[in-house]
Parts: C-alpha cells; sequence; structure tokens
C-alpha cells in the first residue's frame, strides 16, 4: 500500500539579493534584486508502508524542504502529496495525527520543564489514551532507556539524551509516518546505535514507515532498503543502496598473495596491478563470483593469502553526487 | 584611529539594512512628540506663563528633549554585555585597539546616522506642527552645545557602567529597564523638575542623571540666568570626571577578573 | 462543537499550569522584574501627580478621576502583557521557524502560540496596576456594587483584547516583512499616551482618529467617563459593552490576520 505519494512536487523560493558595502546599503533602500530559486525541481516518488527509505543529497540539495513539505510546514508552489490519501496542506489536522517529525537540529521538547512533562503535554495535545501511552513510554524505554533521565529539564540533557527524547515526543501517538531530518547529526556512537536500534524496532514492531535525511551513510547502511539521492532540487537516483553499487562501482577487488610471484591471468578477471607475489584483480559480481575466481585460479598456483575489496560506500555516494538527472 | 572610523563606518552600514525600523522610530518619536506636547498645551489651559516659563518655551523644552533622546541612544551595554555572554570578553581585551574606545566610536557612528535619519526629519515635522523651536539666545545655544557633550559622555558612561555589572549581576534585562525608567523620569527628560516638590528637587539635583537632560535644555529654553548656568556646568563637568574615575577604576578590575578566571 | 471547546480549554488549562512552572523555574528573574517594573508607573503616576497639583487640572480632569483612568490603563496593560507578551518576539519565532512545531500539532497554531508562552513575569505589570487602580478607586470614591465591578470588569476584558490585536496585528507583519519589527516600543508608548491620559487633551482630528479609526479611546477614556458619570454620552448603552464589542471585533480581524501570514509563512519557509 502506497502511504506517500509525491507528485511532479516544484518549490520556489523568493531570494533578495543585497549589494555590498556603504554604497550598496544605501542602494537596497530603494531598489531590490529579486531572484528565485528552485530547491526542489519537479520531484516524484512514491513510498509503501512500512519502508525505511533514505533521502539523501549534498546540503542544499532540497532534502530539508522536501521533508517539511510532506509533514505540512511549507506549501509546495505546485504538484501534489498525499500522505495516508490525505494533502498535508489541506487536511492539517488529520495528516499530522498520522505523522511524526524529528528535527535533528530543533527540539520540540520545552527547554525549561522535565522531559516527561513534555511527553504529558504532547498527550493531552494528540489525546492518547492512558494505556496507549504507558504502552509506547513502556517500549520506547525499552530501547531508549529514558527512564534514566525523564525527571531531567530538558536543557541539562545531553545532545543524545535529547534526541532520544525528541524521538519518542514524535512517536508518542503512534504515527504511520516518521519524518527524521539528521537524526544522528553530532551525536556520539553509543547514542547513534540507539537511534538507529530504535527506528528499526518500531519500523519492524508497528510498521512505521520512515523517512530519513542524513549525512551518516552508517545510518543508510544498517537501516535502509531503498535510496532516494537528490541533488539540486531533482531526484537523480532512486533504488536500493545494492543496485546502485552495482550500477556506479560493479567492479571488487580480490587481492591475492601468492608463494612467488607468478602471471595468472583469468578470463573474466582482470589484473590490476602484480607486485612481487602480490596480484590484484578487478572483477564483475555479475559475471564471476568471488569464490569461483578464487578456486580458478588456487588450481594453477597454491594462494599463501587473499583478501576481497568492497567499493567504499562513500565513494560510491560521491560519485552519485556528481551525476546528473 | 582608522580601526575607530572603520567601526563607527562598519555601524552605519549595519543601521542602513533596517529601513522599516527607521521608518518605525520616527513614527513613534513623533507620537510622543506629540502626547507631552499636547500635554503641556493642556495642562497650561490658559496661562501663559508657569513657574516663570512660558507655553512656548515648553514646547521648546519637549521638542528638543525628544531629539536629545534621539542623539542620546547608547549601545555600550548591551555590547558589553553580549561579549560577557558569548564569553568573547577575553578576545575581545586581546584586540590592539581599546575596546572601549571601539564601543565609543560605534555609539558615534550610531549619534551621527541617528541625526541624519531621525534628528533632521523630527526637527523638520516639529517645526511644522510647533514653530521653529528656537534656543532663547545666541549664548545660550553655544552653552547648550558644550553641556550637550557633557551629557553625553555622562550617560555613555552611566551605560557603560551598567554594562559592566553584567559581571556581577544575573537579571540584566531588569536592571536596564531600571536604568532607562529612572533616566526617563528624574532626568527631567519629560517633566522638568520645577514642577517636582521642593525637597525632591533638592534630592535630584545631587544625582548626575539631571545634567543628562534638564540642564541642557534648560539652558536652551534660558529658564537659568547666566549666572545659575556656569555653577551648574561645574556641576556637570565634575560628575563627568568622577564617572570617568569610576569607569576606569572598574574597567581594570574587570579586566584583572578576565585575565585571572580566562574570561 | 462542545467537545472541541472543551478539548481547548482543558489544553488552556495545561499551558497555562505549565507556564507558570517554567516561569518558577527562574526565581531570580521572576523577582527582579517583580521588584523593578513597578517602578515606573509609581514614579510615572508621581510626575503625573506633580503637574496637576501645579496647574490643576488637565483637559477638565481633576485628580482623583486621572488616578482612576490611570490605575485602569495600568491594570488592563498587565493582563494584556500576561496573555499577549509572546506576540511582541513574533519576528523572532518567524525567522527561527518556530512555527514549524505548532504545525506539525494537530491544534490551531494561534491558539498554541497564545498559550505555549504565557508569560508569568506580566505579573510585574499586573501588581502594581492593581495597587494604582485601587488607589484610584479609593481617591475617587467609587461605589464598588456588582454592578460597577462587573462593568469594570468587562471594561478590562475588551481593553485587553483591544491592545492585544494591536500586538497580534503588529507581530503578525513580521510574516511578510521577515524581520523582528520593532512596534513594541512603538506601541506601548501609544498605549501609554492614549489611555492613560484624557483624550480629550488632544486636538479633535486625534481624537476622532483614536475614537474611530484605532479605537484605542475605548480601552479606558469613554468607559471611564461613563463609570465615574462624567457625562458627555451620546448613546444610551455603558461604554463598558462597547469596548468589549470593539475589542472582539478587533480579535476576530487580527487573527485573521495572522491566519494569512500563517499561509505565508507556509509558502516563503524559514
Amino acid at each position: 500500500m502506497k502511504i506517500i505519494e509525491v507528485k511532479h512536487v516544484v518549490k520556489e523560493y523568493k531570494k533578495v539579493k543585497k549589494e555590498k558595502g556603504l554604497k550598496g546599503a544605501i542602494k537596497n533602500l530603494f531598489v531590490q534584486n529579486v531572484e528565485y530559486v528552485r530547491a526542489v525541481d519537479d520531484i516524484s516518488f512514491d513510498i509503501e508502508q512500512g519502508d525505511i527509505v533514505a533521502y539523501i543529497g549534498p546540503n542544499g540539495a532540497g532534502k530539508s524542504t522536501t521533508v517539511k513539505m510532506l509533514s505540512g510546514i511549507l506549501r509546495p508552489t505546485s504538484g501534489d502529496i498525499l500522505i495516508d490519501g490525505l494533502s498535508p496542506q489541506k487536511n492539517r489536522k488529520q495528516v499530522v495525527k498520522n505523522i511524526g517529525v524529528v528535527f535533528g537540529q530543533r527540539s520540540q521538547l520545552n527547554w525549561d520543564l522535565r522531559l516527561g512533562e513534555s511527553f504529558e503535554l504532547l498527550k493531552r495535545i494528540y489525546q492518547i489514551d492512558d494505556e496507549l501511552y504507558q504502552n509506547n513510554l513502556a517500549m520506547f524505554n525499552d530501547i531508549l532507556e529514558i527512564n534514566k533521565f525523564i525527571d531531567t529539564p530538558v536543557r541539562q540533557l545531553s545532545l543524545g539524551q535529547r534526541m532520544r527524547g525528541d524521538l519518542v515526543a514524535a512517536m508518542l501517538h503512534s504515527p504511520k509516518v516518521l519524518f527524521l531530518d539528521e537524526p544522528t547529526i553530532g551525536l556520539d556512537v553509543e547514542a547513534k546505535y540507539a537511534i538507529r536500534k530504535f527506528i528499526k524496532e518500531i519500523n519492524e514492531r508497528n510498521a512505521t514507515t520512515i523517512i530519513l535525511t542524513t549525512h551518516d551513510l552508517g545510518d543508510i547502511q544498517e537501516l535502509c532498503k531503498r535510496l532516494i539521492i537528490i541533488n539540486e532540487g531533482k531526484i537523480i537516483e532512486d533504488g536500493s543502496l545494492n543496485e546502485l553499487i552495482d550500477r556506479i562501482a560493479p567492479y571488487r577487488e580480490l587481492i591475492i598473495d601468492f608463494y612467488s610471484p607468478v602471471h595468472i591471468p583469468h578470463p573474466k578477471a582482470e589484473i590490476v596491478s602484480m607486485n612481487e607475489a602480490r596480484t590484484v584483480y578487478k572483477f564483475k559480481k555479475d559475471e564471476i563470483s568471488a569464490a569461483q575466481l578464487i578456486e580458478d585460479i588456487s588450481r594453477l598456483s597454491p594462494i599463501k593469502d587473499i583478501s576481497l575489496q568492497e567499493a567504499k560506500i562513500d565513494d560510491i555516494i560521491r560519485v552519485a553526487y556528481k551525476m546528473k538527472a | 584611529m582608522k580601526a575607530y572610523l572603520f567601526a563607527a563606518k562598519l555601524r552605519i552600514q549595519t543601521a542602513l539594512a533596517y529601513r522599516f525600523d527607521i521608518l518605525s522610530t520616527i513614527f513613534v518619536q513623533c507620537i510622543v512628540m506629540f502626547a507631552i506636547s499636547f500635554f503641556w498645551i493642556a495642562a497650561y489651559g490658559g496661562d501663559d506663563s508657569v513657574l516663570d516659563v512660558s507655553r512656548k518655551s515648553m514646547l521648546t523644552y519637549t521638542t528638543i528633549s525628544i531629539l536629545m533622546g534621539n542623539m542620546l541612544t547608547m549601545n555600550v551595554q548591551h555590547r558589553i554585555v553580549d561579549s560577557v555572554k558569548n564569553g568573547n570578553v577575553a578576545v575581545d581585551m586581546l584586540k590592539p585597539v581599546s575596546i572601549y574606545g571601539l564601543y565609543l566610536a560605534e555609539d558615534i557612528g550610531d549619534f551621527v546616522l541617528s541625526v541624519c535619519q531621525k534628528v533632521i526629519p523630527l526637527f523638520v515635522i516639529s517645526t511644522i506642527m510647533f514653530g521653529l523651536p528656537k534656543p532663547s539666545s545666541a549664548i545660550s545655544l553655544i552653552l547648550f552645545l558644550i553641556s550637550f557633550v557633557f551629557a553625553y559622555f555622562i550617560n555613555w558612561l552611566l551605560a557603560a557602567l551598567l554594562g559592566m555589572c553584567a559581571f556581577q549581576t544575573l537579571s540584566m534585562g531588569a536592571m536596564m529597564a531600571v536604568k532607562s525608567y529612572i533616566i526617563k523620569l528624574l532626568s527631567g527628560s519629560i517633566i522638568p523638575l520645577w514642577f517636582f516638590p521642593h525637597e525632591l528637587q533638592v534630592v535630584l539635583e545631587l544625582l548626575p542623571f539631571v545634567s543628562i537632560y534638564q540642564l541642557p535644555l534648560g539652558i536652551y529654553i534660558g529658564k537659568y540666568t547666566l549666572d545659575d548656568i556656569l555653577p551648574r556646568m561645574g556641576i556637570q563637568l565634575s560628575w563627568v570626571l568622577i564617572l570617568l574615575i569610576i569607569f576606569n577604576t572598574v574597567q581594570k578590575k574587570m579586566a584583572d577578573r578576565v585575565l585571572i578566571q580566562g574570561g | 462543537m462542545g467537545r472541541t471547546i472543551r478539548y481547548y480549554f482543558s489544553m488552556a488549562i495545561t499551558f497555562t499550569r505549565l507556564s507558570v512552572q517554567s516561569g518558577l523555574e527562574y526565581p531570580i528573574n521572576l523577582i527582579s522584574w517583580i521588584l523593578v517594573n513597578p517602578i515606573q508607573f509609581i514614579l510615572g503616576f508621581a510626575t503625573i501627580k506633580f503637574v496637576i497639583e501645579q496647574f490643576g487640572s488637565l483637559g477638565g480632569w481633576g485628580y482623583e478621576s486621572l488616578a482612576f483612568l490611570y490605575g485602569l490603563a495600568v491594570l488592563s496593560h498587565g493582563f494584556a502583557v500576561i496573555l499577549f507578551i509572546q506576540t511582541w518576539y513574533m519576528g523572532r519565532h518567524i525567522i527561527h521557524g518556530e512555527y514549524d512545531t505548532f504545525i506539525l500539532r494537530p491544534m490551531s497554531v494561534l491558539f498554541q502560540f497564545l498559550f505555549q508562552y504565557l508569560n508569568l513575569i506580566g505579573i510585574s505589570d499586573l501588581i502594581p496596576g492593581l495597587i494604582v487602580f485601587i488607589y484610584g478607586c479609593m481617591k475617587v470614591q467609587f461605589t464598588c456594587s456588582i454592578a460597577n465591578i462587573l462593568l469594570v470588569i468587562i471594561t478590562v476584558i475588551g481593553g485587553v483584547l483591544i491592545r492585544g490585536s494591536v500586538w497580534l496585528f503588529c507581530g503578525s507583519l513580521s510574516f511578510w516583512t521577515q524581520s523582528p519589527t520593532h512596534f513594541i516600543d512603538f506601541t506601548l508608548e501609544l498605549f501609554d499616551r492614549v489611555t492613560m491620559y484624557p483624550l480629550s487633551i488632544y486636538p479633535r482630528a486625534i481624537q476622532v482618529f483614536f475614537t474611530f479609526i484605532l479605537p484605542l479611546g475605548w480601552i479606558t477614556f469613554y468607559p471611564t467617563k461613563d463609570l465615574l458619570g462624567l457625562g458627555g454620552s451620546v448613546i444610551p448603552i455603558n461604554m463598558a459593552f462597547v469596548t468589549l464589542g470593539i475589542g472582539v471585533l478587533m480579535f476576530t480581524l487580527s487573527c485573521v490576520f495572522f491566519n494569512i501570514g500563517m499561509r505565508r509563512y507556509e509558502s516563503a519557509g524559514s
């Protein structure tokens, strides 16, 4: 079932250009240079219920703008968005009951109150019944251990604790869709681990659909079945991480140390380099498996040691960012 | 000197970016000016002169007071508080120029800007509404200008001292509010102290606030005789010196503290 | 419908409770404002007293009536500050995108905004308001009948709504200017000038302006005339009700304006 439908969405911003210097400042008093910038340029995609989708791209690519449009904060210049069949712009109050949003850079928690107080407030705002509220809190506590700091004022929480609090706040009303805008930004390893675990668990238990934007490739590798890459407002990639790797970097490298310098070619693998007893082969995954290749070569000469190198994910993403739609 | 000039210029540039604010300030000041003027017109009623001050002089007093208020806007207190809050204070003190000199230069930049953007338009508006706010004589104009310079420094030093209190207290907003209420109401900026009960006048004349507004304004409208002006300006100048000494002491103490605590 | 009203009512109570709790987190700040703020009203009132003693009356109003007028003005100012102080900072909220969180909740954005940031510090304006008003009542020998007390309450509610709607309107301008508009000094000054002194000291044109175009004269001037029986009333209904009516109307218009601004917020982003 499609839970999110995005059709030809465009977002244009007006930008006022200011001139520099004292002369410019005086000039700005009278004339304003207006420029239109397309932050999101005709994007379309659907997301199935229960998917975890990474929405990635370089800074300023239009990620946050998209998330804000999907969650109803921004109005698209043109195009349609449906969340569970409803437009977040036209039916704001209904749609927001079905979504939860976490902005890594901003907290919805009340700064001066203890964490639990913010949860209580949300319980009232969303009119969550007692049983669901208690169950949810108990479940979230299992994963995030929020009870340890639930009575601390939010302003005294560490970044990691605050982020856990924000995740709970966004999930208290059991939304069908959860938007996470850079949820792991600036967090330490421990906090990142807890948050990834939380995302996985709620996805498995409640089939919550999750859309996350991130710069952390670890997040993508561990969580996401699907990857949408956006650059300069346009979608340039949409598929699984494996598909992307196959397409951008279909080659793997096999490094073999023989007992003595030998030259052993193979029809399905290319020799990249030979240095003393070490030979590096490059091969395509879909043409031959690593096991087959090793077996073939070992028949011809005894092997002392091997290692297999996958393409590095950050390299792949870097290449992908450079592609055009 | 170049550094100070640049600071003043930068200040003007930033302020130009906020044209909406300027218009709204002029608007606010017009309202205040009208309101106080009509207040006096209503208070004078049929009388032409009360306590040796004519209705016309009182209107001039009001107008010039508003114009002075626009020239006496001090940013130094906020600058000092901000630099303490952001922890920049140690860095600022390491700069090769006097940090307070820079703040003063910025405030003088604001002063120049304020004269062009607010004081001149307000002057024109008030002249149209209530007639030219003439000084009582050429001498009183000159003495007024000298006295105004002293007033500027008293006001600046008070603001700077208040800003430096940020080291000691937690609630700056409230402190600044007290200062502005006191200056507004006890300096004679709105209601001259000669309308106050006699005992209160005696006490208030001892404080530096009177030197900021009432003395220059009184000189301008010719409320004081020449024999009266000189001793009063003497008191004003003493306030400048006293505050300067206090400022220097506090500033040295503060610098020592920053160096010891690391800001 | 009934359910919605109950929901918003109980949320208003919850938000108020939380605001009090947050305010008490900073007791020093709260106490220092409570000590400091009365100074301006006490000093302000004292200076008026000195002038009146010197001149006898102001625009036909004696000292006693002026004290009552001044007290009523500070009282409605105090309540308005508690309920609407957050509108003073709308520009900042808008620039920092703080309405995002409100949009994401299934509740009126304006309601959340007004109640989430209720400010306890407003009490520092309310306390001197009460003191001066009670003093004014005593000076003018105001009869404390139930009818009179009700009329004062209605006047204050109307006055608070008029002040609040002006602030909400000015704050909403930031949706267009995208910068903090420093309207607050301007409106505070305007309110003080029009509500603390009798409107009759101003020229005819200004009186007409503040009666019909920007009806600030209704916050204190006209209701006080009726309450103190100073005469001059043309219409048979009590001015307190007119004040309330104008307050409700202006507040409704400001809410509409705020909502138009929100649409712009949704299209401009931050």
